[in-house]
């Protein structure tokens, strides 16, 4: 029975992922036609050719880099030190009672 | 949003610093509590025993509670890289400069009011989503370990 709803709430988690994923490789005629449906005959790689070059796919990746290292950096530095701290309050508390 | 006067007023509108720091911001309470949980599953002895050692505050964090902190560190970095990696409000509102940009508030930009691109969107989603899957992958058998720690007191 586990097993059952296991791969159910697997496909249902799945489903959107590939079906995003086939209909990347699809004009977008064929995507507006069905989107259920992949046929290898109008498999293309436009999409993405037109993503790196129009989106700047690279600069953008970069920022997001940049931002993302920093940010996390900063969370996990300061995120630590202050739990540190807080835990030695807590634990310097609840010392008076034992 | 008074966050962008505050941002331009100190000079950190339009800059990876400004914007890293409204993400820090917004980070920090989960990261404080994720840390904090763990923090108190660790024996007390430990720090204890350091201090008799003559251990300061310093040394007792990066000597002896950083290396035990990996799994816990890997679970931060790993829930709050993909929620930052992801994020479209906080980097559409702090940056405007085209060229400093992150790749969700490009994407976008396929989709107006009368039409979406939809092979545009689903394509940039596709690789917008490839590092972020590779982090996951290359980190898991840390994260579940890191995530449950400090739920339970022993």
């Amino acid at each position: 029975m586990s097993v059952i709803f296991l791969g159910l709430f697997t496909a249902f988690v799945l489903f959107p992922i590939i079906l995003a994923l086939l209909n990347s490789f699809k004009p977008i005629a064929a995507i507006q036609r069905n989107f259920l449906t992949f046929d290898l005959k109008t498999f293309t790689l436009a999409a993405y050719d037109k993503v790196i070059t129009v989106l700047r796919f690279g600069e953008g990746l970069w920022n997001n880099i940049v931002i993302t290292l920093l940010s996390t950096l900063m969370t996990v530095v300061l995120g630590s030190l202050m739990a540190f701290a807080i835990s030695l309050v807590i634990q310097s508390f609840f010392a008076r009672f034992t | 949003m008074q966050l962008v006067p505050l941002l331009k007023t100190i000079g950190l509108l339009n800059t990876y610093f400004g914007t890293s720091f409204v993400f820090t911001a917004l980070s920090l309470p989960v990261a404080v509590f994720l840390y904090t949980g763990f923090m108190r599953t660790l024996p007390r002895e430990l720090s204890e025993a350091a201090v008799v050692d003559g251990c300061g505050l310093w040394r007792i964090y990066t000597s002896i509670y950083m290396p035990l902190m990996k799994t816990i560190t890997v679970t931060v970095i790993i829930l709050r890289a993909t929620y930052i990696w992801n994020d479209l409000l906080v980097s559409l509102v702090t940056i405007s400069d085209a060229t400093k940009t992150m790749l969700v508030p490009r994407m976008y930009a396929f989709n107006s009011s009368t039409s979406t691109r939809w092979d545009l969107v689903l394509a940039s989603s596709v690789l917008v989503s490839i590092p972020v899957a590779a982090l996951y992958l290359f980190l898991q058998k840390f994260y579940m370990r890191g995530l449950v720690s400090g739920a339970v007191k022993e």
